[in-house]
């Protein structure tokens, strides 16, 4: 028989090799024979039977009339058996009918996902607490929530030949810069690729230099900064499978700006955006300087201070520049175990970390005790700014090596080479040192620091956004 | 073609970039340049002077850090380096004791008495043209030996050169009791039209018993009136066992052998880099106000049953050449806010209540500063030292007639002194 | 190179580079030259080159064309190409004072003891990386140089002013005629912005008022410059001829520095930071007139390459003798320095015909 039932269920099964697809046949009020073949583990099964099955085993007229009844709000075409096994794959349902050809394909997937809850990365004072989850459509849902617009445009991609992710290319049809939806997308179509399994490789993908240390993209997991960006004139990118959101094009000056500063009283939002630039500048660079005053200028301490210094370093084996760079990486060292450990360990090691490695190597005369200072320190400094820190690590080690070899000069001359290197990259056309670099005193409201509510009239002018206005006031006869 | 040599060039680009962080890295871990570290330096925060014919004796103080946990250790070590000049002698230091001495800490240049006899800019010249020693170390002479007294032993670990540096500190300046200088202040008058210049003259204190500390007290009580009436004299400030100024400061006596303390009270007078005198106490008083900025003074005024310690405040001096026709003319003018500080023999609770000085009383005050004034113009003429800076102004002010009156401008000046007392409301 | 370049970014740069550029050795140099009338020669340099930069900003309002096109349109593609080169080199020349001072204000600022040549690799490094930069970039290079150099520069003038008696500036207008021309001579090479201008010419949209800007930038500039120098010798005095490096010794007696360091070398070295960026816009320069009078914007690595090695040499040579490029930098460098930064752009304005390109000027913004 042309359109045997059983053979195509084995020809689905066989395309799908796996022991979780299953294959349930019903006859229909009418006798015919339907089969429906789904994949256990990511289908759900109380729609399949409500939606699917239920009506049809009421259903007495023709086989060929059956798809009219599925309660299904999501039908996907499905030419064939091997689209039907891909579509198994997704979560989707597949009937089958005896004798007719047309293979139904309703979407009833429900994948196991985490609650929205507060994200852990981006800990909120003030503001919002929800946070993306691994679920694109739980994402998008909490997008729409917070962008009602109809000019809210949403484009999928499919990236991945065999993981076939859903990405989705957020936009404001008439706010982002005409084109730029459209370079995201090929930028990210042009890219060949097993598996997505995080934003991360999507951001790979947009970054017109994927190797630089500096990122190319912003990201965050919080929906109200996400729906801000896009507001701004972005593109945000959602990843089925991340809770990471991203947004192109990136300006340096975002990573030094966090949520709360819009929910909180702009001078204190100002005085926290300088305190995190000090903190990032401190951080990269008091390891260096102290290690340059020991070395090439000891001027730069004061005498008691450096008398001090000088006591605390007598004896230390170890040279300056090799001292810090010792203890910088045991810091590197405690750092990395305590996000891997396991909870029940951590505390010991958390001991053995601070005591041990900490004063021990003090009391012993390995390391001194102002090296240890310095350090933590900057450590601390270094993630007021979360999002810069992959970065601001590196530079710091960067800079120790400089500094311990060529001293305050080598400092210098390397902080004119990333100056340089920064004003001239840019990424869609925007310059990543907007609005510095070129300089836009207006957009400086909401960059170094924070104007009022009524200063933020305008978008960025770098993004090119086609509709500059965001904020007007109308005048109240009171 | 095009693409394949920026392909070219990113990769060399790349492996360019791998290849100077891999030099760094060598560099780092070597760090071999010659570098004088922290740990090979030895800090030198005061320098003595000596003259011993034709070699020059220089008198280092370091600071020894001690290793210690909480850094809290620092000794004080003198070590002495001869050679013709101060470059020689700071090598001969590094030779023997193989740290290189660094002076961009030194705060103290102390020229010894056997300096002040040839040209005091010959002794300094190495400090002035050294690119690494700023010229804010203070400097002065000293009775003596400049070794000796930095190699004083001082109780409580204080360092010979903090002990002098406390002398020659701001609140000393701004109560004219003591004239401060650094190496710019003596170059920079030295240099001037006027090639003069001035340094605090530094004298060990060592008086056996209580009869000569009594005597420069001015013979009293003890306390805090005794810092004012050892100050109403006219300056002087002394480094005793605690910084000067407590209860037993006046009592000598009890201190006898062991008083090891400097006293600076005078003023060593230079012209055309030759030491030409010392300006004692009252007259170094005097010209502090009228050359410094001085917030709060004593003056000692009268005697006997009239004798009065006046506080001055607010105090504004200066020295302004006038020129008219031929006749230079120096005016000396002074203002101050004054008050009665200590005084009477019979205090009443009325009298030390009142707050107003009496016209009398400042009457006595005033006479008193001109007399001061004219005894210092007088003593000016008398080493033949600009210390006015007449002809500086004269340079300055009235270029047209400088040639005309550089050569005979401090025989011909004439006096006007103008003290204007107001009493404290 | 190519792209744009906006007004403000060139103001900037006349404001910033032009003053970092001359506050090494200058200051120190014109001590020793004219005593205390110093100021009195640099403020002439200031006010000719201001008035060169504002003939130079007014050619821009005639024509938008660059200077290249310019001569090409009159005199013919080769001589449009003789231009640009010798203007090259030209730039190239004005580097090599900079950068030797520049060398000597490491050794002595950053470093307390003697170092090799090799420290100064790094400096070479950076000016070859700039230098294949784009007009472009040298904009945005001064967007964030400004800024720098404002904090910088005031807060050494902050340290120093208080220090300082102004009584050693006097007399000032007392100055015998032939130690002023001995001051302008020997201190106008250094006052060679206006040649920059010509680089840019074409590269910006100007609208009316640009040319006021510039040289009112110009200006602002230059009076920061003598505003240093007055202070640098209101603060050593008849010292100041042997003190070097102004910026870094003028702060010296400030007595904050007493309890909390050598803080004010922290304002020292951003403000280095401006000079290398002056240095580097120097290396753009050759590089973008090498590029368009070959014809091969793609050969901006090559020529950066070359002007890093020229200057490399040039360094190596002079290396130890910087009295003697002194007394000739003194004595004859202002000759090119008026042909290229003063008559060039005069003469570049009788190249245009007419008003700008058959175009109004823009109006506001």
């Amino acid at each position: 028989m042309k359109y045997s039932l059983k053979g195509r269920i084995e020809k689905i099964c066989a395309l799908s090799s796996s022991d979780d697809v299953m294959k349930f046949t019903f006859l229909s009020a009418a006798g015919d024979k339907f089969a429906c073949i789904y994949a256990d583990s990511i289908a759900d099964k109380v729609a399949i039977g409500e939606l699917i099955i239920k009506p049809l085993k009421l259903f007495d007229g023709r086989a060929e009339d059956a798809a009219k009844l599925i309660a299904c709000p999501q039908l996907k075409d499905c030419p064939d058996e091997t689209a039907a096994a891909g579509l198994i794959a997704e979560g989707c349902a597949i009937l089958l009918a005896e004798g007719v050809g047309a293979i139904v394909a309703a979407d009833v997937k429900n994948p196991p996902m985490r609650a929205v809850m507060e994200p852990p990365t981006q800990v909120a004072v003030k503001g919002p607490r929800e946070g993306f989850t691994e679920d694109i459509k739980t994402n998008l849902g909490l997008i729409r929530k917070r962008l009602k617009s109809d000019r809210l445009e949403i484009r999928f991609l499919t990236v991945g030949k065999r993981s076939k992710t859903a990405v989705a290319l957020v936009s404001l049809k008439d706010v982002a810069a005409d084109g730029l939806v459209e370079k995201v997308e090929r930028s990210i179509e042009q890219n060949e690729i097993d598996i997505i399994p995080d934003s991360s490789y999507i951001a790979g993908f947009v970054s017109r230099r994927p190797r630089s240390l500096f990122r190319r993209n912003s990201s965050s997991e919080k929906p109200d900064v996400f729906c801000a960006k896009v507001c701004e004139g972005r593109v945000g990118i959602i990843v089925d499978g991340s809770p990471i959101a991203l947004t192109v094009p990136y300006t340096l000056s975002e990573d030094f700006q966090t949520a709360e500063d819009y929910y909180i009283v702009s001078y204190r939002a100002t005085f926290l955006r300088f305190l995190r630039i000090f903190a990032v500048v401190v951080g990269i660079l008091l390891p260096s300087l102290y290690v340059c005053a020991q070395l090439f200028k000891i001027q730069l301490i004061p005498k008691k201070l450096l008398f001090k210094i000088a006591s605390s370093v007598e004896g230390i084996p170890l040279s300056p520049s090799v001292e810090m760079l010792f203890t910088l990486i045991v810091l590197e060292v405690l750092n990395e175990a305590s996000v891997r450990m396991p909870k029940y360990v951590g505390l010991a090691l958390s001991v053995v970390g601070a005591l041990v490695l900490g004063d021990t190597a003090v009391k012993a005369g390995i390391i001194s005790t102002p090296a240890v200072i310095i350090v933590a320190f900057s450590a601390i400094c270094l993630y007021t700014v979360p999002d810069f820190v992959e970065t601001s690590t590196l530079l710091r080690l960067l800079c120790l090596i400089v500094a311990g070899s060529l001293g305050t000069f080598g400092i210098v001359v390397l902080a004119a080479i990333i100056v340089a290197y920064l004003a001239g990259e840019n990424d869609f056309g925007v310059p990543l040192l907007s609005p510095l670099a070129p300089l836009n005193a207006r957009d400086m409201r909401d960059a170094a620091f924070k104007g009022g509510m009524y200063s933020l009239i305008t978008r960025p002018s770098a993004l090119g956004v086609k509709n500059k206005v965001r904020l007007k006031r109308n005048e109240r006869n009171d | 073609m095009k693409t394949d040599a920026k392909r070219l060039i990113k990769r060399g680009g790349a492996i360019v970039c791998a290849l100077i962080i891999a030099a760094l890295a060598f560099l780092f871990f070597t760090n071999d340049f010659g570098l004088v570290d922290l740990r090979k330096t030895s800090v030198v925060i005061g320098v003595g002077l000596d003259r011993a014919g034709e070699e020059l004796e220089l008198t280092a103080q370091l600071a020894v850090p001690q290793a210690a946990e909480n850094g809290s250790e620092t000794r004080f070590e003198t070590i002495v380096g001869k050679g013709a000049t101060v470059a020689e002698a700071l090598n001969e230091i590094n030779v023997r004791t193989g740290f290189y001495p660094k002076l961009v800490f030194c705060e103290l240049i102390l020229l010894g008495e056997s300096c002040l006899d040839g040209d005091v800019f010959a002794t300094l010249d190495y400090f002035y043209r050294n690119e690494y020693t700023g010229l804010t170390p203070k400097v002065a002479a000293c009775k003596g030996s400049a070794g000796e007294a930095l190699s004083r032993n001082l109780p409580l670990g204080v360092s010979a050169t903090d002990a002098i540096i406390r002398l020659l500190s701001e609140e000393a300046e701004r109560s004219a009791n003591v004239s401060t200088v650094n190496l710019r202040d003596v170059g920079a008058n030295g240099y001037s039209p006027s090639s003069f210049c001035y340094m605090p003259y530094i004298t060990t204190d060592e008086s056996q018993d209580g009869e000569s500390g009594s005597a420069q007290s001015g013979g009293s009580q003890g306390g805090e009136e005794n810092s004012a009436k050892s100050q109403g004299e006219g300056g002087g400030s002394r480094s005793e066992q605690s910084q000067g100024g407590d209860g037993n400061s006046g009592q000598g006596a009890e201190s006898g052998a062991q008083n090891e303390g400097f006293v600076c009270s005078s003023c060593a007078l230079f012209s055309d880099g030759k030491f030409v005198g010392v300006l004692d106490e009252r007259l170094t008083f005097a010209y502090n106000l009228i050359s410094g900025e001085v917030r709060h003074a004593f003056l000692r005024c009268g005697q006997g049953d009239d004798l009065l310690v006046m506080g001055l405040r607010d105090c504004r001096g200066g020295a302004k050449l006038a020129l008219d026709g031929d006749s230079p003319t120096l005016k000396l003018s002074f203002s101050a806010m004054a008050r009665v500080q200590d005084g009477e023999s019979n205090p009443t609770p009325e009298s030390e209540g009142r707050k107003i000085a009496t016209e009398e009383e400042l009457a006595l005050c005033r006479a008193e500063l001109e007399g001061l004034f004219r005894a210092l113009f007088d003593k000016s003429k008398a080493f033949g030292c600009d210390i006015f800076g007449v002809r500086t102004q004269l340079y300055r002010r009235f270029r047209k007639s400088y040639e005309k009156f550089e050569g005979s401008i401090l025989s011909d000046l004439s006096l006007s002194v103008e003290v204007k007392l107001r009493s404290a409301a | 190179m190519n792209g744009t370049i906006k007004v403000r970014q060139i103001c900037f740069m006349l404001v910033a580079y032009n003053a970092a550029t001359k506050l090494l050795l200058y200051p120190t140099f014109m001590a020793a030259e004219a005593g205390n009338a110093l100021v009195i020669p640099a403020l002439v340099g200031v006010a000719l080159q201001t008035a060169a930069v504002g003939a130079t900003a007014y050619l821009s309002s005639r024509t938008d064309k660059t200077l290249f096109a310019l001569v090409e349109q009159r005199l013919g593609r080769a001589a449009a190409r003789t231009v640009y080169v010798l203007l090259g080199l030209y730039f190239l020349f004005l580097a090599v004072v900079p950068l030797v001072e520049q060398k000597n204000f490491i050794h002595d600022a950053y470093y307390e003891t003697i170092l090799s040549l090799g420290m100064l690799l790094p400096v070479f490094a950076f000016l070859f990386y700039a230098g294949m930069k784009s007009i472009k970039d040298a904009g945005a290079f001064a967007d964030i140089c400004l800024p720098v150099f404002a904090i910088s520069l005031g807060a050494i003038l902050i340290m120093s002013a208080g220090q300082g008696d102004y009584s050693n500036l006097l007399p000032v207008a007392d100055v015998s005629a032939g130690v002023l021309g001995r001051g302008i001579i020997a201190s106008l090479y250094r006052f060679s912005e206006p040649a920059l201008l010509l680089i840019f010419l074409g590269n910006f949209k100007y609208r009316k008022g640009d040319a006021a800007k510039l040289t009112l930038s110009c200006a602002v500039g230059g009076l920061a410059v003598v505003a240093t120098m007055a202070v640098f010798y209101a603060v050593y005095g008849p010292l100041a001829r042997t003190r070097t490096f102004a910026i870094v010794n003028s702060t010296l007696f400030f007595s904050p520095l007493e309890h909390l360091g050598r803080l004010d070398l922290i304002a020292a070295y951003a403000f280095d930071l401006v000079v290398l960026f002056a240095l580097a816009l120097y290396v753009q320069a050759f590089t973008h007139c090498f590029c368009r009078a070959f014809g091969r914007e793609d050969f901006n690595c090559l020529f950066s390459a070359i002007a890093t090695a020229v200057l490399v040499a040039v360094v190596l040579i002079v290396n130890n003798k910087y009295s003697l490029l002194q007394r000739a930098a003194a004595s004859w460098f202002f000759i090119p320095v008026i042909i290229f930064s003063y008559l060039l752009p005069l003469g570049a304005h009788l190249l245009v015909r007419g008003k700008r390109g058959g175009k109004a000027h823009e109006d506001g913004r």
